[in-house]
């Protein structure tokens, strides 16, 4: 028994570490991102007010996070069960495309009508019911069958885009209507709707994991499933409703991202955002091997992602070197995060507690 | 006593084998129902050239599935090696275009460029394998880091497409092909450049540098040290590690190695298509993860052959060719590809489950 009792004590002086060493150094690192840029444009933070929404280089970052930072919320729980989910890009393209294809836009040039064959809500609510069976699908490939989470999920992300593919027929089906771009484009008090939509998903995902016990028991699997099901949490279920909420968010990223260009391209919708949401996740603190999770870390490190890629963009450099800076920053970040570099503080932390213990004697 | 201790362990080993060689030759059992289906189904299908395009075509893909199959073995992943074979085209061919061209390229002999391709994949498996073993990287992120880096460093030596000129040695080579053909008197017969004849099939060069990487993976992973040790990481890295293996040195190798191949696969590539550009190969780890997961080897480590993969590898090649022998929409080679992986996964599962449910009997 007091066996046990170690490892539990061990294990939660680590993490306490980890919030406090991540967390900050996330928060440092997109601090230093804005600095960077305030010196190099003053205006950077300016934020003006344009035909009753805000412009900024500020909001813009936010705002083009949007997609991100949504599906890295569902990200960071299925992360926090120890899995992982590389088909969110090929959910929210397949969400996208349902949105569009059902809506079925149809302008009359002769007559100037325009007329749509579904009401937009209910399009919505179609193309959120089919991502969240997909996000079940994958829950249930890992949860019931056993399958290790990056393969059962890598069958979704190739047939995904094939699937999104069938349902626009290969097209680029676009809807112009003025309710449909608003989800992305309008604003509500001069703010744009997508940060709305984020700011809710981010706040109902943190209510739902640290209001309810469910945070708790997803970090007990991620930390030791088999250990958990013994104590009588069902893993099998929980793992399966993180998938089916990764779903879930992928498929308003995906709507959200189809409201943003005014249609749904099949191949392209969502390229890589799975890795931007590990990415974001892993920035966040958030230990692939599972456990302990960050909400605010994760929206933090999907905002450091966006401020990256804005920085690149306004040097005028050509922007696919973003690439190059983002595996760089990865490569930092992650090794701060190593138990290398984590023993290093300890030491030096130990160090000075010691040398003001000995000044307080 | 010591026969009954010694039973059992004889036993889960043969049992233990026979379960790995099965999803081998299910792997095998599917390529040829697939060979069979189409020839039934199209015309035209069971001939000679549908084979040799169905190599060439997936060589590049062959070759990087080979060192994909020893980091899956170890249990690990690698998701840079399209990214590196985008960056090794545009090596070899921006770097051997004539500074005066459009492009702008940096005029270097071809066969220096194919060195600093190698050279590039060594040390970028290497610096991925060094973060893994040293920093505890998970794969996935380190791997991602090398893609990204790899991908960004495309676009830094050139944001365009370049093709190859010709007349250059890359575009030689890339054009050189081994004919089988029936002479006017018929018969059979085998040559190279301007045969007099009707060309049956051909092979290119990826082709045998296909052929020689797997029979090389195969000796490597079967009948060496590092193989056995590779395979013993896999299975369980604690234990290898207390039996004084190698563990660390092993498991950079592996990713230098892999890293190799993929330089290989980016230089069979450029054959391929005699261009270069940052935007080839987006996505294709998942198409040599694909492939790996069809031969037979299991993502969790530990189980798999370089044998078997050669047999995934033509398997998901076949569906391609299937889909454009129906003319069906390209989106479809997806959609298969798809269900066919989650036909082995699930397989793979089943057979382990009764491997273990026939461990527990034993064991008990």
């Amino acid at each position: 028994m007091s066996n046990n009792k170690a490892p539990a004590n061990a294990i939660k002086s680590k993490k306490k570490l980890n919030l406090n060493t991540q967390f900050i150094a996330g928060l440092v690192a997109l601090a230093l991102i804005l600095l960077f840029n305030l010196i190099y444009e003053p205006g950077f933070f300016r934020i003006s007010i344009v035909e009753g929404k805000l412009y900024g280089s500020i909001i813009d970052i936010i705002n083009r996070c949007v997609p991100t930072m949504i599906i890295s919320m569902g990200m960071t729980l299925v992360i926090a069960t120890g899995g992982v989910d590389i088909s969110v890009g090929a959910v929210a393209a397949i969400s996208g495309a349902m949105v569009v294809s059902l809506i079925g836009y149809n302008f009359d040039s002769a007559t100037g009508v325009t007329t749509t064959n579904m009401n937009m809500y209910l399009a919505i609510l179609i193309a959120l019911i089919v991502s969240t069976i997909c996000g079940a699908w994958n829950g249930l490939l890992v949860s019931r069958l056993g399958i290790q989470p990056m393969v059962a999920t890598l069958i979704l992300m190739t047939a995904g885009r094939g699937i999104a593919q069938l349902i626009t027929d290969g097209q680029i089906p676009r809807v112009y209507t003025e309710d449909f771009s608003f989800i992305a484009q309008g604003s509500i008090f001069a703010v744009p709707t997508g940060i709305y939509i984020a700011l809710a998903v981010v706040l109902i995902v943190y209510a739902f994991t640290k209001l309810t016990a469910f945070g708790m028991l997803c970090e007990s699997v991620g930390i030791n499933a088999s250990a958990s099901r013994y104590s009588g949490i069902n893993a099998k279920n929980i793992k399966l409703i993180c998938y089916t909420i990764c779903g879930l968010c992928a498929g308003i990223a995906g709507i959200h991202i189809a409201s943003t260009v005014q249609g749904a391209d099949a191949n392209n919708a969502g390229l890589n955002i799975e890795m931007d949401a590990i990415l974001a996740v892993v920035l966040g603190g958030t230990s692939m091997a599972g456990g302990k999770f960050y909400i605010w870390g994760t929206a933090v490190g999907a905002l450091i992602i966006q401020a990256l890629t804005t920085t690149i963009y306004s040097l005028g450099v050509p922007p696919e070197i973003i690439y190059v800076v983002k595996s760089l920053v990865v490569v930092i970040v992650v090794m701060l995060q190593s138990n290398l570099i984590k023993n290093l503080f300890k030491k030096i932390g130990s160090k000075s507690k010691k040398s003001s213990a000995a000044a307080s004697v | 006593m010591n026969n009954v201790n010694a039973s059992p362990l004889k036993k889960k080993k043969g049992g233990n084998l026979n379960t790995n060689y099965l999803v081998v030759i299910i792997a095998i059992v599917i390529l040829l129902i697939a060979i069979i289906v189409g020839s039934l189904v199209f015309d035209n299908f069971f001939k000679l050239g549908t084979f040799t395009n169905l190599l060439i075509n997936n060589a590049h893909i062959g070759i990087s599935a080979v060192g994909m199959t020893l980091v899956i073995i170890t249990g690990g992943i690698d998701l840079s090696v399209g990214a590196v074979v985008a960056i090794v085209t545009m090596i070899c061919a921006y770097g051997s275009a004539d500074p005066a061209s459009t492009f702008g390229g940096l005029g270097l002999d071809p066969v220096v460029c194919m060195i600093i391709s190698l050279v590039y994949g060594i040390l970028i498996g290497a610096a991925m394998g060094c973060l893994i073993q040293f920093f505890d990287f998970p794969p996935f992120i380190a791997t991602l880091a090398g893609m990204f880096f790899s991908r960004g460093s495309c676009y830094i030596l050139s944001t365009q497409a370049i093709t190859v000129e010709r007349g250059n040695l890359i575009d030689t080579l890339g054009a050189w092909r081994l004919k089988f053909f029936t002479p006017e008197g018929g018969g059979f017969s085998v040559g190279t450049g301007e045969v007099d004849g009707k060309v049956i099939g051909n092979l290119s060069i990826p082709v045998f540098m296909f052929i020689v990487v797997v029979i090389i993976g195969i000796l490597i992973s079967q009948y060496t040290k590092f193989g056995r040790t590779v395979y013993a990481i896999g299975g369980n890295e604690q234990s290898a590690y207390l039996m004084g293996l190698p563990v660390k040195r092993t498991k950079v190798l592996v990713y230098t190695l892999n890293g190799l191949c993929s330089a290989l696969a980016g230089i069979a590539f450029t054959f391929f298509m005699r261009s270069g550009s940052g935007l080839l190969c987006v996505g294709m780890e998942m198409d040599v993860i694909a492939s790996v997961v069809i031969g037979g080897t299991l993502l969790t480590g530990g189980v798999g052959y370089v044998f078997g993969t050669v047999f995934g590898v033509l398997t998901l090649g076949l569906i391609q060719t299937f889909v454009t022998y129906a003319s069906l929409n390209s989106w479809y080679t997806k959609i298969f590809v798809g269900v066919l992986l989650l036909f082995f996964i699930g397989l793979q599962r089943i057979i382990v489950n009764i491997a273990d449910s026939k461990k527990v009997k034993v064991a008990g």
